[in-house]
């Protein structure tokens, strides 16, 4: 029986985590660097743009859906997010809301679809009924609106509220 | 991370990333997130300017403007597509008003179908699509019927009357679209029946309805099947405005009949816009249209200045179209011309000799003839007697004969006798030729005797009709049983059986 491959992940913050081959080719970007480098070896790969937490948090991800590959989230969403995932992606999620846009960050630098797919319709979930002040609160989004720009957008886009 | 760190990491999320949280938000979310800041803003306009080149999802267009979705339909796919939608609207505001009003008839459910099938990738094929639709729906006039009238409900029931009158004046811009507009405004008539406060606008549009009614015209003279509603439409309201003008109409069954059902109508027409009318009015004489009898009273009563009935070049056109149409001809046509002639007096010498010259047929000659003794001679007796015997000289037998009274007895199918009072019979007539024949004997005789009007003729019976002076022979005489006979059998030939009409 052969040795299982691996891959040494170096984030941010210069911690190192030690990644079966076949888990982490869920990753774009990893998959396209182990395409270029030499396979005999155990590549380190360094993810400069992902901190260590999230990094863990992606590796767990990654390591539970290359054997239990994701469901298509539903676009859009027709209620909670919890409705429409597996128990083990609610359990996934159960994190706060900076772990959640940071790992909406490293998803998208990895470029792990499925977990840019599940984060990102953890968001919408969260905003859903939420009004633009509360979104901006939740999320502590400056408005760069003048109050003349935010009212026209809300007089153009006054019809879709009346659904 | 604190609340700063975790508004660091929101600010840096990129729009594309962002656009994919987008595609997750139902329609009811999309004015909030356009609202957050205008990163967000741009996150939606990203999503829909790059997401169009995914084949995965057919949308159904078609079917939007078709069927309404359910209420479970509803439920299970309300959400996102919105910024398709957003598109979607930004694109019918671009593009003819029609499709405009249409979007915002049926927005609800183009919103509820839009969220079904318009995921963000379908932009390309949407428009594709929508283009298909778009000539669909000017072409359909079930559709748009439909929509119209839902439409035009909606609105009045908002008592919206600039939505209406915008949407009326579209339809009076578009001729095609005229004829539904008809086929349904029984139904629009129920719409309105319960709202009488018009705006200005509206009653402004419902001024051009004279347009709307040309428009009308114009698809009336080009199609076939004109159903009863527009008929009925014609008559209620194109009529009723006492306008004729402008109504040109090419096929006169249709004229007939939409003039049949003016027959109760009280309106005045213009007859210096009438030539027109007047030759379908003869054309239709000789298809033999069951409504003419009806069309002859209808001008009568509602022509304002008869005399002028024929004015104008169209006496040659009337001309021609005998001529066009003279296998078409037969006895009861001709009457019904001449008769009408005669109610406008047109000036039937001039008629008359064209018929004589053109055509070569006896009968019709007979049928000139006729009208000569009325029109041309004034029934003058010995102008009509004159012209008869260039024509008929066996008729000097019946003249040189000097009887007063003259009686025709039918003795079979096809034999004939011209008897006296005292039943001596003059002629015997056979072989069935011609119908005139027998009406210019009557004619004569009766103005050879018009002032003894105690004469006696026999009944003219349709059987009895055929008679060739041609065939006149000598008298023959009658038993006294016959005499009897002839009693039973004749009956007055009554000057006016040419002029029954």
């Amino acid at each position: 029986m052969s040795e299982t491959k691996q891959v040494e992940l170096t984030s941010k913050d210069k911690v190192s985590f030690k990644v079966d081959r076949d888990v982490i080719l869920m990753s774009g970007l990893v998959k396209d660097m182990l395409e270029e480098g030499d396979e005999d070896e155990t590549p380190i790969i360094p993810i400069p743009n992902v901190d260590s937490k999230p990094l863990q948090k992606v590796i767990e991800y990654c390591q539970y859906h290359h054997k239990e590959p994701a469901q298509e989230i539903e676009k859009p969403l027709k209620g909670k997010i919890e409705d429409v995932i597996c128990d083990w992606d609610k359990k996934f999620l159960e994190i706060d809301q900076s772990l959640l846009i940071e790992l909406i960050m490293a998803a998208n630098y990895l470029n792990i679809k499925d977990l840019l797919d599940l984060t990102c319709a953890k968001v919408a979930s969260m905003i859903k009924g939420k009004s633009p002040e509360q979104i901006r609160e939740m999320f502590g989004i400056e408005n760069d609106f003048t109050p003349e720009e935010e009212a026209k957008i809300r007089e153009e886009n006054k019809w879709c509220e009346e659904a | 991370m604190s609340t700063n760190n975790l508004a660091q990491c929101s600010s840096i999320l990129s729009i594309d990333t962002l656009s994919i949280v987008v595609s997750y938000i139902s329609l009811h979310d999309l004015c909030s997130f356009r609202c957050v800041s205008s990163d967000w803003n741009q996150a939606i306009n990203f999503y829909t300017n790059n997401h169009h080149d995914h084949d995965d999802q057919l949308i159904n267009i078609e079917t939007l403007t078709q069927s309404s979705p359910t209420d479970a339909d509803c439920h299970n796919n309300r959400t996102i597509g919105v910024f398709w939608l957003d598109k979607f609207k930004s694109f019918l505001y671009e593009r003819d008003d029609r499709l405009k009003e249409l979007f915002y008839v049926e927005h609800l459910k183009f919103r509820e179908y839009v969220e079904r099938y318009f995921y963000f990738h379908e932009r390309r094929r949407c428009l594709k699509r929508f283009k298909k639709v778009e000539n669909k729906i000017k072409n359909n006039s079930t559709i748009v019927s439909k929509f119209d009238y839902d439409y035009l409900k909606s609105q009045v029931n908002c008592s919206n009357w600039d939505s209406i009158s915008r949407f009326i004046h579209n339809i009076l811009n578009n001729p095609n679209r005229v004829i539904e507009y008809v086929e349904s405004i029984y139904d629009f008539k129920d719409i309105f029946s319960n709202n009488l406060i018009y705006s200005d606008k509206f009653i402004k549009e419902c001024v051009n309805y004279n347009r709307f009614l040309k428009n009308l015209i114009i698809y009336f003279d080009n199609n076939e099947n004109i159903s009863e509603n527009v008929y009925n439409f014609i008559v209620n309201n194109y009529f009723d405005n006492n306008n004729i003008q402008g109504f040109i109409i090419n096929d006169s069954v249709k004229l007939c009949k939409l003039l049949a059902l003016l027959k109760d109508k009280s309106i005045t027409l213009d007859l210096k816009d009438y030539n027109y009318l007047k030759i379908m009015l003869l054309k239709s004489i000789f298809i033999g249209y069951e409504h003419c009898k009806e069309l002859k009273n209808l001008i009568i009563l509602k022509c304002k200045t008869p005399e002028n009935f024929f004015y104008g070049g169209t006496f040659e056109n009337i001309l021609n179209l005998v001529n066009n149409n003279l296998q078409k001809i037969d006895n009861d046509s001709f009457l019904k011309i001449v008769n009408l002639s005669t109610l406008f007096n047109v000036n039937i010498k001039d008629y008359l000799d064209y018929c004589i010259e053109i055509f070569s047929s006896q009968e019709l000659q007979y049928q000139v003839m006729d009208y000569k003794c009325e029109h041309e001679f004034n029934n003058n007796v010995s102008k009509i007697d004159e012209y008869f015997h260039k024509i008929f000289p066996n008729m000097k037998c019946l003249q040189t004969a000097g009887v007063e009274k003259y009686y025709i007895k039918k003795l079979n199918r096809n034999m004939f006798t011209v008897v006296d009072n005292n039943n001596y019979i003059i002629h015997k007539v056979k072989r069935i030729k011609c119908y005139w024949d027998f009406f210019l004997l009557g004619r004569y005789l009766d103005e050879q005797f018009r002032e003894n009007r105690e004469l006696n003729y026999f009944k003219l019976e349709k059987d009895m009709c055929w008679l060739n002076l041609d065939t006149l022979m000598g008298s023959i005489e009658l038993g006294s049983d016959e005499k009897s006979k002839i009693e039973e059998n004749c009956a007055l030939i009554a000057p006016r059986y040419s002029y029954r009409f």
